[in-house]
């Protein structure tokens, strides 16, 4: 009697913290969701990265700018959290721990925010049509005046300069190359589809021959 | 400060899963005898403390630009009519991909020794529980998680809309790993169990059972076991390293080499 009181109460906690934990993931308890991004490993992984958010919000961060302006879909990377408000509380902190070699994200962030520091203390001045590190321009999307300070490494010479308003290839040359990237780009395509379906006929093929070939109990 | 926000957040995760799972494992044990702090208890504990602390960030940065990679070779156009479906059409496309993937993804693990290399690092502990579930080599979790994902990154779906299913697979996936038997009858045929997944780490590398949250995949393809005990020994019948560097290095470098590197390390 006892041990059966036992067994349906433990039974019974086990299924409400299970219930309360998928609830609490699924953001029923309050208002920032703590849902994670990506499925774990079927093997028994984490809970989730509930835990990783602090840890990988660096490179969480870059991957929304980064995608947000080019790739909207992958957004489903990003978990439910206020990404940018944490970022902003959490900037100076990532910063300090960068020397932690095990946090690799950190240390990506930390990368991409000395890019930053360096640009943006090296010149002030010129506004100069100059292209920028993609990763870096996305870093500044929210700032369009840091954008135009990014030339400092760049920064014209009084002959560049002169180069830049008589010489015309200049301009033709990047034209042509902003065509060729766009050219590059659409084949990418069909090519990176292309490769895709291989793979993906390759994998379900050895997954068929294997199949038929050892046929597994 | 990060970090130690990732350090609170293990510490809680750990106290969070013995409160879940320990009670279970005390009243529906599989292996009466077995106790909490058995034999590797502490090997697991470094698998544990490292996923959460060290690879469960690195599985998911390289994820993360393989999602990005994968987003930009998808035409716009096939994924703009994929997402113009109903979502709850397209959460149940990406459940039934992400199971099939991970169903023959894992039975290529068990197949290809280029693939059981890692993944015998999780099939190598002798005592399943709760913690046990967290064996893994960073590589594998790299390949298993990447697959349960994929569909996911090429449909580019809002995953956030699949949160409860999400973590309830996490917890499941750490479920069917504890010490407990418990029998549920015919459900056992549509949701995964100890009981199952118990058959699937016996000593014969080829033992079925390779689906995890639902066993229908077995099922449909003939690998579903599921005798009425649990099985009498589990682990790998090869000779592998018994410690936490050892498991880690020696699927990457190869058993020969790892045994040379140590030989001179000893002298
Ligand atoms: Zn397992
Ligand atoms: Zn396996």
């Amino acid at each position: 009697m006892i041990q059966n009181a036992i067994k349906v109460l433990t039974l019974g906690f086990f299924i409400s913290m299970i219930t309360g934990f998928v609830m609490y993931r699924t953001g029923a308890f309050d208002s920032t969701t703590a849902s994670s991004a990506l499925h774990t490993s079927p093997n028994g992984g984490e809970l989730n990265n509930a835990n990783q958010a602090p840890n990988s919000t660096g490179n969480l961060e870059i991957n929304q700018q980064n995608t947000n302006e080019i790739m909207p879909s992958s957004k489903s990377l990003a978990p439910a959290i206020d990404l940018k408000k944490y970022e902003q509380e959490q900037k100076k902190e990532l910063r300090m721990s960068s020397s932690k070699s095990m946090m690799l994200p950190n240390e990506f962030k930390i990368d991409v925010e000395d890019i930053k520091k360096e640009y943006v203390s090296s010149s002030k001045s010129m506004l100069h049509p100059i292209k920028v590190e993609p990763t870096a321009s996305k870093l500044f999307k929210e700032d369009p005046e840091q954008i135009a300070k990014l030339q400092p490494k760049f920064s014209p010479t009084a002959s560049d300069t002169k180069q830049d308003i008589t010489s015309d290839p200049t301009k033709d040359h990047s034209i042509k190359s902003g065509e060729k990237e766009e050219i590059r780009k659409t084949s990418g395509v069909y090519w990176g589809l292309v490769g895709l379906g291989v793979l993906g006929i390759v994998f379900v093929g050895i997954g068929i021959f294997v199949y038929f070939r050892y046929k597994l109990r | 400060m990060a970090f130690l926000y990732l350090l609170l957040g293990t510490f809680l995760s750990f106290v969070f899963l013995i409160i879940l799972f320990v009670p279970m494992e005390r009243v529906f044990p599989a292996q009466k005898g077995q106790a909490i702090f058995r034999k590797a208890w502490v090997l697991d504990l470094c698998y544990f403390l490292g996923q959460y602390l060290l690879w469960g960030s690195v599985v998911y940065f390289v994820l993360s630009y393989f999602a990005d990679w994968l987003t930009g070779i998808v035409p716009s156009d096939f994924r703009t009519m994929l997402q113009s479906q109903a979502i709850w059409l397209q959460a149940i496309e990406a459940i039934i991909l992400s199971d099939l993937l991970i169903y023959w993804g894992h039975r290529l693990q068990h197949k290809i020794p280029f693939l059981w290399r890692f993944h015998k690092v999780h099939h190598s502990a002798e005592r399943l529980d709760w913690l046990a579930a967290h064996r893994e080599h960073p590589l594998d979790s790299i390949y298993t998680v990447g697959l349960i994902n994929l569909p996911m990154f090429i449909l580019g779906f809002p995953m956030e809309v699949l949160a409860g299913v999400i973590a309830f697979r996490g917890i499941w996936a750490i479920y069917i790993h504890s010490n407990v038997r418990l029998p549920i009858g015919p459900l056992k045929k549509i949701i995964g169990s100890p009981e199952l997944h118990h058959w699937h780490h016996h000593l014969d590398k080829n033992a079925g059972n390779y689906a995890n949250i639902s066993p229908l995949m077995d099922l449909l393809f003939g690998t579903y076991v599921c005798p009425d005990h649990e099985p009498e020994a589990v682990g790998i019948r090869e000779d592998f390293s018994k410690n936490y560097i050892g498991q880690l290095v020696e699927p990457i470098v190869g058993k020969s080499r790892w045994d040379r590197f140590q030989d001179k390390f000893k002298r």
